[in-house]
């Protein structure tokens, strides 16, 4: 699906909307659990308010006294036309907000490079909220949400990348220069090969990555760094590329291309870049303790 | 078919619990000994030819069943057998194209390791560009006549067999008069000539013909059919490489994060923890692109679909991600990867700068990654030839 999303640049707040419920619903409380059903059916919408979303940059802190939320979180897709907030407070629990609730700052960005996405920032002063999840449960859940933006947000590059190479193969096949097809220079056959492959690696390991969830419900972690580790470096190359071998229209606002390539520069850094990520599953790797049985699955 | 196959893994890994699994020497003529002894323990075990039919000395199981062979063998760290050559690109290529007899008579002894083959295609003057060989074969009665050169032959000062590409009709358009000649590398006027390689080894060489006498019935396949062979060989050999060195690979990345740990890691705030976590995360995550493209592969194998142009996108990323793995790890011997036999972070210096400098070779051999481009995009892609 979001690989879908990415192919065609569908907008909107897809993600949070039917993730959000997909982990949350099972487990909150029969009010929450309203708000969720109404998302999903396309009632409402969803935002998630989370300061570790900027990766290795200050998103922001929130803490929690007295049962009441303080602080602030910089970057909210898709704050601004929020029904409702999903909450990640610093001590890993979950909350359901009100956007309109007493204490709560929502601050509007008036404009961004995003195309696809509004930005906010949510400042919190003594703000209610209803506890999502069993404490002991949060952080689990909350781990589980964030490989889960990874993997889509991956999943959504993909499709990205295959636009990308489509386009660029229909267009070195037609676009003609020194009387031949553009596309018969080995340059530029070369540059579009190399396209090729990454993208399908992309795409190869985002099923490898879902098809080991169907068993396991979420993607682990590890799995979802490296996968959006991969993407991410990956994807904004492929739209380099595209745009190369399109020349001077490829640099303009006439052809899409602009828009892929924007949208991938915004999703790479979301929820840690690839230096962020590859760290993040390096230290993963270091702290292990060699177990074969990890390794030995059958391919 | 899954229980079954999950039988025969774990049959092997029995196996190999109790097998008497050799140390590969440094020494290339003692490694190469070893390595060949190992061949013949495992062909007597039933661990060689396993996806080849039965009268060609095979088991007649697929290629999964081999694949999982090859994955146990990995994880036990028992090495691979010396006659790769023989047994991942001549052989099948003899199963499918040729005579009877030379199925019965000499596919037994390649499995065994009685007989190591190499495989003579290349010449100084013909590489990327295969069919410009020049190395002549002339039919004089029932013998051809070889007189030529071939280089870069792997093994060929080691090896009984030889598996020849010779210009049989000089005439024909270049790929028309190619044939595929069996050659016994005792015959007179054979030489090789070792070369060096940059790691030090010797495992390839020049390999002179002169007036060497080969029995007609030693031909593989049509005469001047021999290209149909060639590229049947080089097809085979991309998936089943593939499959195999994603394997070492693994070995290798838990190789070096197991001597990292026992070593003790670097301080994490320092700026030496840092690119351990980096350097050990870039390689973990090129393991796993690895790791989803052969389930691909693997599946192709499995539905017959193997030799086409995708092997050529499996090769290409493979040559990059061995590049990426092993630049990685070698880049953290720092300055010490000059200092032969030490052992910076846990590292032995001397194994890990030996790997990087081989993955140099990776993106040369069996096709180079340039050629693999121009196939992905004029065979894959449909772009325009030149
Ligand atoms: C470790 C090792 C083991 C080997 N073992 C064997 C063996 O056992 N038997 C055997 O027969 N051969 C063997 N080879 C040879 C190998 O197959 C050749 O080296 C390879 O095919 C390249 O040929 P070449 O060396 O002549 O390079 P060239 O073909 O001269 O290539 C030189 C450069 O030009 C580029 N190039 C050439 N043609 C094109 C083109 N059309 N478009 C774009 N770029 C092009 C190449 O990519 C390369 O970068 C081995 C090589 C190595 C490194």
């Amino acid at each position: 699906m979001f690989t879908l999303y990415g192919r065609y640049l569908v907008p909107g707040p897809l993600l949070e909307n039917s993730l959000l419920p997909a982990v949350l619903a099972a487990d909150a409380p029969e009010t929450a659990r309203a708000v969720f059903k109404a998302a999903m059916s396309g009632d409402g919408q969803l935002a998630l308010v989370d300061p570790h979303a900027a990766g290795d940059w200050d998103g922001g802190s929130i803490t929690v006294r007295n049962g009441r939320l303080f602080g602030r979180c910089h970057l909210v897709r898709f704050g601004g036309d929020a029904t409702q907030l999903v909450v990640v407070s610093d001590d890993q629990q979950l909350w359901l907000v009100d956007p309109h609730a007493g204490g709560l700052e929502m601050i509007q960005t008036d404009a961004n490079a995003d195309p696809l996405s509004s930005f906010a920032s949510v400042g919190l002063d003594g703000v209610a909220g209803t506890p999502l999840a069993d404490p002991s449960a949060a952080p689990r859940l909350i781990e589980e949400i964030r490989s889960w933006v990874r993997t889509l947000v991956a999943c959504e590059l993909s499709g990205i990348a295959t636009h990308c190479v489509r386009t660029t193969i229909d267009y070195a096949k037609e676009r003609e220069q020194f009387g031949r097809p553009i596309g018969s220079y080995q340059a530029i056959k070369h540059i579009i090969a190399d396209m090729h492959v990454h993208a399908a690696s992309v795409r190869n390991l985002c099923d490898s990555v879902l098809a080991d969830t169907v068993n396991s419900g979420a993607p682990t972690a590890v799995d979802a760094a490296v996968l959006k580790a991969h993407a991410s470096k990956v994807v904004v190359e492929v739209c380099q590329d595209a745009i190369q071998v399109h020349g001077g229209i490829g640099f303009t606002a006439e052809v899409d291309l602009h828009w892929f390539y924007k949208r991938a520069l915004a999703l790479r850094p979301w929820y840690g870049d690839t230096r962020a990520l590859e760290e993040m599953v390096g230290a993963a790797a270091l702290a292990q303790t060699t177990e074969h049985a990890s390794t030995t699955k059958a391919v | 078919m899954t229980t079954d196959l999950a039988e025969y893994r774990s049959g092997v890994r029995a196996w190999l619990a109790d097998a008497d699994i050799p140390t590969v020497p440094l020494d290339l003529d003692e490694r190469f000994d070893v390595l060949r002894d190992w061949q013949r323990v495992l062909f007597e075990a039933g661990g060689l030819g396993i996806s080849w039919s039965k009268e060609a000395g095979g088991q007649g199981l697929s290629h999964l069943h081999q694949l999982a062979f090859a994955e146990e063998l990995a994880y036990a760290r028992a090495p691979m057998p010396i006659g790769l050559i023989g047994l991942d690109v001549v052989g099948p290529s003899i199963d499918e194209f040729g005579q009877q007899w030379q199925r019965e008579e000499l596919l037994p002894k390649l499995l065994s390791g009685e007989h190591i083959w190499c495989q003579g295609f290349s010449e100084p003057g013909a590489g990327s560009d295969l069919a410009s060989l020049r190395t002549r074969a002339v039919l004089d009665g029932d013998e051809f006549v070889i007189s030529g050169q071939k280089v870069w032959t792997s093994w060929a000062h080691k090896a009984q067999w030889c598996a020849l590409l010779v210009r049989t009709d000089p005439a024909a358009h270049k790929h028309a008069g190619i044939s595929y000649l069996l050659v016994d590398m005792s015959t007179p006027g054979i030489t090789p000539k070792p070369l060096e390689q940059m790691t030090g080894d010797r495992e390839f060489c020049e390999v002179f013909f002169d007036e060497v006498r080969v029995p007609r019935r030693n031909l593989v396949g049509e005469l001047n059919g021999g290209w149909a062979v060639a590229t049947h060989t080089l097809g085979i050999e991309r998936a089943a490489y593939t499959l195999r060195r994603r394997v070492d690979y693994e070995i290798a990345f838990e190789d070096a994060v197991a001597a990292l740990r026992d070593h003790g890691l670097p301080a994490p705030e320092t700026g030496l923890g840092r690119r351990v976590r980096i350097a050990i995360g870039k390689a973990h995550v090129a393991l796993k692109v690895l790791g989803a493209q052969t389930q691909k592969t693997v599946a192709r194998l499995a539905a017959g679909e193997v030799p086409t142009p995708e092997d050529s996108v499996d090769k290409l990323l493979l040559n990059e991600v061995e590049q990426i793995i092993f630049g990685e790890i070698a880049e953290l011997l720092g300055p010490y990867r000059a200092v032969e036999e030490s052992r910076p972070l846990g590292l032995a210096s001397d194994r890990w700068a030996h790997d990087h400098l081989y993955s140099r070779a990776t993106s040369i051999y069996g096709g180079t990654s340039q050629i693999q481009r121009n196939i992905i995009s004029e065979r894959l892609l449909g772009l325009p030839r030149g």
